[in-house]
């Protein structure tokens, strides 16, 4: 993998014109050019050592870890404000739930989602003014390799069946991307947890992409990256989604709650828990409870008398009671509490009990 | 000996008293027999069950309100063809209950039975499934601790497997009850996810 110590690029380019040079010096380094002619012969595996090169360009040192939910966001990304500003649509994405492009504590454009529209601008670029057949590529997914994963992408003439960068009507785990004589279908890079090195699940991996549930998207992201601090929590939100669990928001009054049947979690973002201590319990751990019992749920639990039941005893002292702690949130001892609706936080708790 | 233990024990002594005995235990409002929990069926036009499965789970243990919300409901009006089987059944299985401390461990719920006529509820009952060895269980009735026979759960149990036509789903985005095999076309309005009101039986029942 080519990385930035072979292209210096010390101070960072302020201007497009920099940019467009820096890039050229890595286009060169790599064997590719930024002539569109030369692009659209680019194959696939090249593709990926460009965008690789260009990680490492935007990334900083090599081997940091830029990813937003999974980095300690001790690093930044410095052309974070440039591409803001060089590309106008970039803020509109900010405004999409569910995919990991935005560190909202370091202000940075993560890497990974840079790369991954940076393939799909300069796919657009190449395919509308390279003398490329639109009619050739009609139809035919376009697939390459990024962090290991593949994304595909598909041409399609005519108007667009939604406005850029939003769910494809017909499929619903893509998102259009508009061009002047048409538009492409974007299928982002698949978040499988068995083959990703145990990264965070995000909300599309336990909500459908819908208009409903859009608007809750990053209040379970949210619970879902502040659970990330937790290695048991971790360890539970990938083997839930591995378990094909499905995450359906309810509001108002309405519990928190896990249906074995349909292996959904009714989550309520604004319901925290009041332990008979008196801590406070966030709406975010209420989430990982059912999550746990949704992996490992006993059929048939037999009556006990501190925790209720032989399955909450099962999820509050083998997980619950860990991850509260890993987490720094009150711990319980039994299955008791008050619901508190309302809650305007998902991550809201009070200290640890003594 | 603690006084769950009395409690127990004091239980065991009433499971074993004749049904004239029972009977002169009616008067006693602490201590409702099954001939209690009959004469308020009796006296009733409509009966509401509950029953949330035994794997649904909760971050706190369920209670009534937990069960009115979340419970799938079998509604049963006196006029009604079912009417007559619950009665019955009810009857059958002689359940009895006793008045636990007030001190006693609150239990989970999970199973609930309402009577009501025009002018609200006349009795509401809950309480959770029995472990495999248990003949009693703890609950509520009337907003009191009880501990109730283990065969109330079966009763309404095996009701609900009888006339899961009747399942009336939570308000919840996606159905939760099994209902059989009754063809969508037969479904009437008692099939549709009812309306979460939030009130609880007792003001429906007052309503109307």
């Amino acid at each position: 993998m080519v990385r930035l110590s072979q292209y210096p690029v010390d101070p960072p380019p302020t201007t497009e014109t920099e940019f467009l040079e820096d890039v050229t010096e890595i286009l060169t380094g790599t064997g590719g050019s930024l002539d569109p002619d030369d692009l659209s012969l680019i194959m696939p595996e090249e593709w990926e050592a460009f965008l690789a090169a260009l990680l490492g360009f935007v990334s900083g040192p090599a081997g940091a870890d830029q990813n937003s939910y999974y980095d300690d966001h001790s690093n930044e990304a410095p052309l974070g404000e440039y591409f803001l500003q060089a590309w106008s649509w970039l803020p509109s994405v900010h405004q999409l739930p569910g995919y990991h492009y935005y560190d909202y504590l370091t202000q940075d454009i993560d890497p990974e989602f840079l790369e991954w529209a940076y393939s799909v601008h300069l796919a657009a670029w190449m395919f509308s003014d390279a003398g490329v057949s639109l009619e050739d590529i009609e139809g035919t997914p376009f697939q390459m390799v990024v962090d290991g994963s593949p994304i595909t992408i598909i041409w399609h003439s005519g108007p667009a069946p939604a406005s850029n960068l939003q769910p494809d009507p017909n499929d619903p785990d893509a998102i259009v991307v508009t061009a002047s004589n048409g538009y492409f279908t974007v299928q982002p890079p698949a978040n499988d947890p068995s083959s990703d090195n145990g990264h965070t699940p995000i909300a599309t991996d336990y909500m459908d992409w819908t208009t409903g549930n859009m608007p809750y998207m990053p209040f379970l992201n949210e619970a879902l990256q502040y659970l990330d601090d937790s290695p048991l929590a971790l360890q539970v939100m990938i083997a839930a989604v591995q378990a094909g669990v499905r995450v359906v928001i309810v509001t108002g009054t309405t519990l928190t709650a896990y249906h074995p049947e349909t292996n959904t979690v009714f989550w309520n973002p604004g319901m925290a828990v009041r332990l008979t201590n008196g801590g406070i319990m966030s709406p975010a751990m209420c989430l990982i409870h059912e999550l746990a019992h949704a992996v490992g749920n006993i059929a048939n639990p037999t009556p006990d008398s501190q925790y209720g039941n032989s399955e909450d005893r099962r999820v509050i002292v083998n997980f619950e009671q860990i991850i509260a702690a890993q987490l720094g949130e009150p711990t319980r001892n039994n299955h008791l509490g008050t619901p508190v609706f309302g809650i305007g936080s998902v991550t809201y708790h009070t200290p640890p009990t003594p | 000996m603690n006084p769950v233990a009395l409690k127990a024990l004091a239980f065991a002594a009433l499971a074993i008293v004749t049904s004239d005995q029972a009977l002169s235990l009616e008067a006693r409002p602490e201590a409702p027999a099954s001939s209690d929990l009959m004469t308020a069926f009796r006296a009733s036009d409509i009966a509401e069950i509950y029953i949330i499965g035994r794997s649904v789970a909760f971050p706190i243990a369920p209670r009534p309100a937990t069960v009115r919300a979340f419970g799938c409901l079998y509604r049963v009006p006196r006029e009604s063809p079912q009417w007559h089987d619950l009665e019955r059944a009810l009857a059958d299985a002689d359940i009895r209950m006793a008045p636990l401390s007030s001190d006693a461990p609150i239990p989970e719920v999970r199973v609930g039975l309402i009577l009501g006529d025009g002018q609200g509820t006349i009795r509401e009952v809950y309480t959770r499934y029995p472990g495999p060895a248990e003949s009693v269980v703890p609950g509520f009735s009337q907003r009191q601790l009880v501990e109730i026979s283990a065969s109330f759960v079966t009763v309404l149990e095996s009701f609900a497997s009888r006339h899961r036509n009747l399942a009336l789903d939570p308000a919840l985005p996606i159905p939760l009850c099994t209902r059989g095999d009754r063809p969508q076309a037969e479904l009437d309005e008692s099939a549709r996810p009812r309306a979460n009101t939030g009130l609880g039986p007792v003001r429906r029942l007052r309503a109307g």
